[in-house]
């Protein structure tokens, strides 16, 4: 394979690594802004306009802050860890067609393999908690791994919905799919396209920890949980990395099920359509962490065994069977 | 009333309706406690006083009857060798702490104590040394260096269970204190309580000031309910004077008393949906809070420490246009109140966090002497603004105790919200039948001789103060009991069984205050090293501690 200037251009400036990251930060802080308007607060306000560089003020700080490893902590793997945080998301990231119209890597699976990717994600933070030899992040990852065992087999469910729709399981080819059937997946097959977005945001906010799905960094419980012991640049790679896999989980939403007829044939406005559909989806995840309390591990565990798992199954059928008589 | 099995009584005066002391001799408390508790089912332990008479140890045991309080009094010879008595835990479990503190506070010996190790002071506080001791002196004292221990970082299993230790710094906390759980997965099965990270030796030190300089002193136990013991202090310092303060000032004292209890649960209620992570309802309840302090800043002149209670009145007036500003800044509350009290009652998550969680049966709750609204929340109906009612809450009409019957998280949460809106008609009404008058007496500055006992009503529960005055313009011993203090026994009880996300809600539910618990020693824990000091010698020290 011979890499071209342009290919080399739309891996690291657009949609590549360069754009990525920055999206990232530009999420942050859309969350927080959005939060923030929830519960009567200002938010960012100082770097930048609106306070708009305050993540990367954030990250710039935290590179430059003391770097300590605890004693008892396997010092190997709680550096590969962040840094693989990083990388994961950004490898998922490059599978997405976030030009709105082709990802830069498209191959038959790509959303197989962006699944793959996010269970290795949780298993990182397995990873990281077990490494940093304390109990509250021994405490936090366990957290996290129980709750992967519970959301993760709705959210491959789901996934599998839309892509039984278009037919494909590459992501820019179920993006292009909803382009030439002229509808969104959201509203396709009604309701089972709407029952199985919602499926998916939900496993989306347990995937990235948020509330009502926090317990394994609940702050009041366990300190940080599997973060507990992790500082300077390890945290600020961290915190990247979250926010880069905030950004995927957006995306992917936004690919599955919210494509349009229109922009993708329009060379300019399909990137700027994808990417609006990309932040509406994180603004309705912001939108819920302000308006929920957090479930305790085991009511979490709960919820999705008893209503999620067999909802989702019982869409994956809906969707196959209409899908036959269609 | 107890004439009939005291042949050891040696004196027994009443000295008003609700108040009469008792005199026994030594050894004799625990059969006098045990046939109070045989007539007085729900007689609970409310304080215990040790003074230091020289060469004798007075224990004054403030037992409360129903709505009475009944000072048991005892003196034992010091002597040589431990000072050594019966412990009252048999009877009442919730005598625990009480024991300990007193042992760690003049030295007594408590038989029968099931864990009698030092509670305020460090563990490493030098054997015998028991800083309300008369023959303790300040300048005697030298920092005691002790090698720190360190412990592996995740402790081994003991027995069949894993300990986590949480504390003294943890998010969940808002102040300094360890709790060493025991778990089983994610079960609590015990837990031990360590309290006197912030001890200051505010008992010491007001022998030390003059009465005017104490209320300075007792204001600031506590932050979040200062009206409460600046309004004990100076009940009590009354009652000693038997000064008779202006009809006024027992309005304006009430209107003052219940704006910070307004404060102090909004407070909690917005820390509490914090712990359950429902950081919107944090912020929400915060803000709506602001109009207490507004509302307290214009009928006192301050925001939190508010200065407004005097010995023989109040520092300052309300002229109607204030009160009508008061009045008009609380209107919206009322409204958003209800809104909470509806969150609470109906909101699935934070139904599904407190209800069931941290319950705390009706007799647990008097056994271990809980107080406040946790004592209210398990069925109980005692309030001591209704039962041994102080100031002008008598004469209210609005004023209701608010009873729960669960017992858990969810009712302490609720109770408070119900306790508010109650607050919010008691200071409409004290404004609105204000009697005219002065709003301060001159008081002398020479106080007794004589002693008083005086409880009010804080918002975490009742507040105790005892005062022995000798005649000087010092007093000869002030004894504080603050409420969190006697509900951490309760507490223990409560997070016995919660899983351990759960132990922050119920925490919190207790609203617990333990700089307000603890009250001369200063640990780093940093380097390990621990220091004795008196409050003189802060200044230097913490001097010192900066250097190094």
């Amino acid at each position: 394979m011979v890499l071209s200037l342009n290919d080399l251009i739309a891996m690291l400036i657009f949609p590549g690594f360069f754009f990525l990251i920055l999206m990232a930060f530009f999420l942050e802080w859309l969350d927080r802004k959005v939060v923030a308007k929830v519960q009567d607060r200002y938010g960012p306000l100082m770097a930048g306009p609106a306070g708009i560089l305050q993540p990367i003020a954030d990250f710039i700080k935290l590179l430059s802050k003391e770097d300590i490893v605890p004693r008892g902590a396997n010092k190997v793997l709680l550096t590969a860890g962040p840094i693989l945080m990083v990388a994961l998301p950004l490898t998922a990231l490059l599978f997405v067609p976030i030009d709105g119209q082709s990802a830069i890597v498209d191959f038959e699976g790509s959303l197989i393999a962006v699944l793959f990717i996010l269970i290795l994600t949780t298993q990182l933070v397995l990873l990281i908690g077990w490494a940093s030899a304390n109990v509250f992040a021994a405490e936090g990852s366990m957290r996290s791994a129980l709750q992967m065992l519970s959301y993760e087999i709705p959210l491959a469910l789901t996934a599998i919905c839309p892509a039984l729709m278009a037919g494909s399981l590459s992501l820019s080819e179920i993006y292009r799919a909803q382009a030439e059937l002229g509808w969104p997946f959201l509203a396709y097959l009604p309701p089972l396209g709407a029952i199985s977005f919602l499926v998916f945001l939900t496993c989306s906010l347990a995937e990235l920890e948020r509330v009502p799905f926090d317990a394994p960094e609940a702050e009041t419980e366990i300190v940080a949980g599997w973060m507990t012991e992790l500082t300077g640049r390890r945290l600020a790679l961290v915190k990247l990395g979250r926010n880069l896999d905030f950004l995927l989980m957006a995306s992917l939403m936004a690919s599955l099920y919210l494509g349009d007829p229109i922009t993708p044939s329009l060379p300019l406005l399909a990137p700027a359509a994808f990417i609006l559909k990309t932040l509406a989806c994180a603004g309705i995840m912001s939108f819920a962490r302000g308006l929920v309390a957090r479930f305790r591990i085991d009511q979490a565990l709960r919820l999705f065994w008893t209503y999620i798992i067999p909802i989702s199954v019982g869409v994956l059928v809906a969707t196959k069977l209409a899908l036959l008589l269609a | 009333m107890k004439q009939e099995l005291g042949g050891d009584l040696i004196s027994y005066r009443r000295v008003s309706p609700l108040r009469a002391w008792a005199e026994v001799v030594l050894g004799a408390h625990t059969k006098a406690v045990r046939a109070l508790k045989h007539a007085f089912p729900d007689l609970r332990l409310s304080g215990l006083t040790g003074v230091d008479l020289g060469d004798k140890i007075a224990l004054l045991y403030h037992l409360r009857l129903d709505k009475a309080i009944l000072t048991l009094r005892m003196e034992v010879e010091k002597g040589e060798g431990p000072v050594v008595v019966d412990s009252l835990t048999p009877i009442i479990p919730g005598a625990n702490l009480h024991e300990r503190e007193a042992y760690d506070m003049v030295g007594v010996v408590f038989k029968g104590h099931p864990n009698l190790k030092r509670l305020l002071l460090p563990d490493d506080a030098p054997e015998g040394f028991h800083p309300l001791r008369k023959e303790v002196e300040a300048r005697r004292l030298r920092p005691v260096e002790t090698k720190p221990k360190l412990k592996p970082v995740i402790t081994g299993e003991e027995g069949p269970y894993l300990t986590l230790i949480i504390g003294p710094q943890h998010p969940a906390l808002h102040e300094p204190e360890r709790f060493v759980f025991k778990v089983d997965g994610e079960v609590v099965v015990d837990v031990d309580i360590r309290i006197g990270y912030a001890h200051r030796g505010i008992e010491e030190a007001a022998e030390r000031r003059t009465y005017i300089h104490d209320l300075y002193l007792c204001e600031r136990v506590c932050g979040i309910c200062n009206v409460a013991h600046s309004l004990c202090y100076c009940l009590t310092v009354e009652r000693v004077l038997g000064l008779e303060v202006p009809r006024r000032v027992q309005f304006l004292r009430v209107a003052a008393a219940e704006l910070n209890r307004l404060h102090s649960h909004m407070l909690l209620l917005g820390v509490a949906a914090e712990e359950m992570g429902f950081s919107t309802l944090f912020m929400y309840i915060w803000r709506d809070r602001e109009a207490v302090m507004d509302a307290m800043e214009l009928l006192t002149g301050n925001r939190v420490i508010s200065s407004f209670n005097r010995i023989g009145g109040v520092s300052r007036d309300v002229s109607p246009s204030l009160i009508n500003k008061i009045l008009s800044r609380l209107r919206p509350l009322r409204e958003r109140l209800e809104h909470y009290l509806d969150v609470f009652k109906t909101d699935p998550t934070i139904l599904a966090r407190t209800e069931k969680v941290g319950i705390l049966t009706r007799s647990d709750a008097i056994d271990l002497c809980a107080t406040g609204p946790t004592l209210r929340a398990s069925g109980v109906d005692f309030d001591v603004r209704d039962k041994d009612p102080y100031v002008a809450y008598e004469e209210l009409s609005t004023f209701r105790p608010i009873v729960l019957k669960e017992g858990d998280s969810w009712a302490r949460y609720v109770a408070r919200i119900e306790e508010c809106l109650v607050s919010l008609d008691v200071i409409e009404e004290s404004f609105s039948c204000l009697p005219g008058g002065k709003v301060r007496v001159r008081a002398p500055r020479r106080v007794g001789p004589g002693e008083a006992v005086c409880t009010v009503e804080a918002p975490r529960g009742e507040l105790l103060y005892y005062l022995l005055a000798n005649g000087t313009d010092k007093p000869a011993r002030l004894k504080i009991r603050t409420p969190t203090f006697t509900n951490l026994a309760p507490l223990a009880k409560m997070l016995q069984g919660v899983y351990l996300a759960d132990v922050p809600v119920t925490l919190a539910s207790i609203d617990p205050c333990f700089s307000c618990t603890d009250r001369v020693v200063v640990v780093d824990v940093g380097s390990g090293r621990s220091w004795s000091c008196y409050i003189d010698e802060l200044p230097k020290l913490a001097r010192r501690l900066g250097r190094s």
